[in-house]
C-alpha cells in the first residue's frame, strides 16, 4: 500500500514546492496574479503602494528644487538612474541662469492605476503646482508665484521590492470633478 | 550500488508527474488567466528550476532504462528530452525587435526588442533608399548590399528573419537655435511611432522634453495612420521642463516658437518605415524527438508481445 501511495506523495510534494518557489523567486509574477484575483483587496494594496511612491517622489523632487540641488534625498528618491539624470539635468540648467525654481505641490488627483505586467504599472494622476523662480544669492523672487495643473502619466517597475517612477509624459486629461476612492 | 540506488530512486513516474504537472498548470494558469506571454511564463525562476530538473532526472532515466536493458523507455525518455531541448533553444534563441528606418539613415537602433540570453550583437546590414509613394506602396530597402522592392505590410525572408515594413510616416527636420545665435542642433526626428515608451526628443545639452505629433483636425481627431498622413505642415508641439509645459499649441512648418532663449522650427522631413524583425525558430529537434518516440513505443510494445 504504501509503494502504491508513494509516487502520490512525490507529486504532492512536488507540486507544493512549485508555488512556494514561484512566491520566493518570483514575486513579480505573483503580486500580478494576486491583483487579478477576484475582488479588490490585493488591487486596492498595490495602488495604494504606488500612489505612495508617487507621493514621495513628487516630495523629494520639491526637495531636489527647493534647495537648488542638494543631493541628500537621492538615495530614497523613487526613480530610475534615468529619471535622477534627468532632473539633475534640469537643476544644472536652471542653477547656470542663477536660479532657484521652488515648486511647491497643491494637488495630487489620481485618475487611473494600472498593473500592466508582472512588475510594471503606469499611473494617471492630475497634479497642480505652484511655483516661482528665485534668485541664487539671496532668493530674492524673481517672478510672481505661479500655478500649473495638468496630467502626468508614470510609468513604475517593481525593483527589489519597491516601486520606482521609471517614465512619465504629460498627457491631456480634464481635471477630476470627482475624487476616487484612493485619493490621497 | 549507491549510484544504482540514486539512478533508481532519482526519477519515476512520481517524479515526472511532480515536475510537469505544476508546470503545465502554471503554463495554462498564466497563459490565459494572466494572460501572459511564454517568454515571461519561462522566464520565472520556479519553471526554469523544475524544467531543469524534469531534464536532468530525464537524463538518469536514460542512463538506468541502458543499464536495465530497456532501450524501448530509454528511446522515448530520449525523445521527450529533445522536445524539452527544443524549448530550451526556442527560449534561449527568440529574437524579435522593430527598427526604425529613415530615408537615407545609414544607421539604426532596436527598440522593443526581446532576445534570448544566447543571443548577441545581432546586426542589420538595412537601410531605407526610397520612402513608398501611396498607401499600398513598395518601399525600397538596402539589404546586405543590395537594393529590394519590398511592399509595405508584405512579410519578407532574409538569412533566418522574417521581417515586415509596417507602414510609413514622416520625420521632419527640427532645428534648435539659441536666441543669441548659433545652431543648438539641427535633426530629424521620426514621429508616429506606436511605442509603449515616451515619444519624446531632446537636444543638446537642454533639459527640455519635446513632444511632437500630428496636430488635430478641427474636428478633433487625429489623421489615420498611414503613408502621408501626418499634416506634416501643422505639427501639434508641446515643450516640457520637468513638470512645467512651457510651449502647448499647434505650429506651422517654418514657423519659429521661443522657449527659453531658443528658438525651435521644423521644415519639411523625410520618410520613415517602421521595420519588424523576427527570427524565425525551425524545430530541428522535434523530428528526430517524433521518430525516437515511435522507435521507443515499437521496441516496448515487440517486448510486451513477446
Amino acid at each position: 500500500m504504501s509503494v502504491e501511495l508513494r509516487p502520490m506523495k512525490k507529486i504532492f510534494y512536488l507540486a507544493l514546492l512549485f508555488p512556494l518557489m514561484l512566491v520566493v523567486l518570483d514575486q513579480n509574477v505573483c503580486r500580478y496574479a494576486l491583483v487579478r484575483l477576484p475582488g479588490d483587496f490585493w488591487l486596492k494594496r498595490e495602488k495604494a503602494a504606488i500612489l505612495g511612491t508617487l507621493k514621495t517622489y513628487n516630495s523629494i523632487l520639491s526637495d531636489f528644487y527647493a534647495s537648488g540641488g542638494v543631493p541628500s534625498l537621492l538615495d530614497e528618491f523613487p526613480a530610475t538612474k534615468a529619471i535622477k539624470h534627468g532632473i539633475f539635468r534640469d537643476l544644472g540648467y536652471i542653477k547656470s541662469a542663477e536660479k532657484i525654481l521652488v515648486y511647491d505641490m497643491a494637488e495630487t488627483i489620481p485618475v487611473e492605476v494600472r498593473i500592466t505586467a508582472p512588475g510594471q504599472a503606469e499611473a494617471v494622476v492630475f497634479e497642480s503646482w505652484n511655483y516661482m523662480y528665485q534668485r541664487v544669492a539671496d532668493r530674492k523672487p524673481l517672478t510672481l508665484p505661479k500655478g500649473m495643473g495638468h496630467g502626468f502619466k508614470y510609468r513604475l517597475a517593481r525593483e527589489k521590492g519597491k516601486w520606482l517612477v521609471q517614465g512619465w509624459d504629460p498627457v491631456d486629461i480634464e481635471e477630476p470633478k470627482k475624487k476616487p476612492e484612493f485619493y490621497f | 550500488m549507491m549510484i544504482r540506488k540514486l539512478l533508481s530512486s532519482t526519477f519515476d513516474l512520481g517524479v515526472a508527474a511532480g515536475l510537469a504537472l505544476p508546470m503545465l498548470i502554471w503554463l495554462g494558469a498564466a497563459k490565459f488567466g494572466l494572460k501572459l506571454d511564454t517568454a515571461a511564463i519561462a522566464g520565472t525562476a520556479a519553471f526554469r528550476l523544475y524544467y531543469l530538473a524534469l531534464m536532468f532526472c530525464s537524463l538518469l532515466w536514460i542512463v538506468n532504462a541502458l543499464r536495465g536493458r530497456r532501450y524501448g523507455s530509454a528511446l522515448a525518455v530520449l525523445g521527450l528530452l529533445l522536445v524539452m531541448l527544443q524549448g530550451v533553444w526556442w527560449h534561449g534563441s527568440r529574437f524579435s525587435a522593430k527598427v526604425a528606418l529613415g530615408e537615407g539613415e545609414t544607421t539604426a537602433e532596436f527598440h522593443e526588442m526581446d532576445k534570448g540570453p544566447w543571443v548577441k550583437g545581432v546586426s542589420l546590414p538595412i537601410a531605407l533608399v526610397k520612402g513608398a509613394d501611396g498607401e499600398k506602396g513598395e518601399v525600397v530597402l538596402f539589404i546586405d548590399g543590395r537594393e529590394r522592392k519590398v511592399r509595405l505590410n508584405a512579410p519578407f525572408f532574409w538569412k533566418g528573419f522574417r521581417l515586415k515594413a509596417t507602414g510609413q510616416q514622416q520625420a521632419p527636420l527640427f532645428i534648435v537655435d539659441a536666441a543669441r545665435g548659433g545652431n543648438v542642433e539641427t535633426a530629424y526626428v521620426k514621429l508616429g511611432m506606436d511605442r509603449t515608451q515616451s515619444d519624446f526628443f531632446q537636444v543638446g545639452v537642454l533639459p527640455h522634453r519635446f513632444y511632437a505629433s500630428p496636430s488635430l483636425h478641427p474636428g478633433g481627431e487625429k489623421p489615420a495612420e498611414g503613408p502621408g498622413s501626418i499634416n506634416s505642415s501643422k505639427l501639434h508641439l508641446r515643450i516640457v521642463r520637468d513638470k512645467l509645459i512651457i510651449v502647448d499649441k499647434d505650429v506651422a512648418m517654418g514657423e519659429a516658437v521661443y522657449f527659453d532663449g531658443h528658438y525651435i522650427t521644423y521644415k519639411e522631413g523625410a520618410p520613415w518605415v517602421e521595420v519588424t524583425v523576427e527570427k524565425q525558430q525551425r524545430p530541428y529537434l522535434l523530428i528526430p524527438a517524433g521518430v525516437l518516440l515511435i522507435a521507443g513505443a515499437a521496441l516496448g510494445l515487440r517486448k510486451r508481445a513477446r
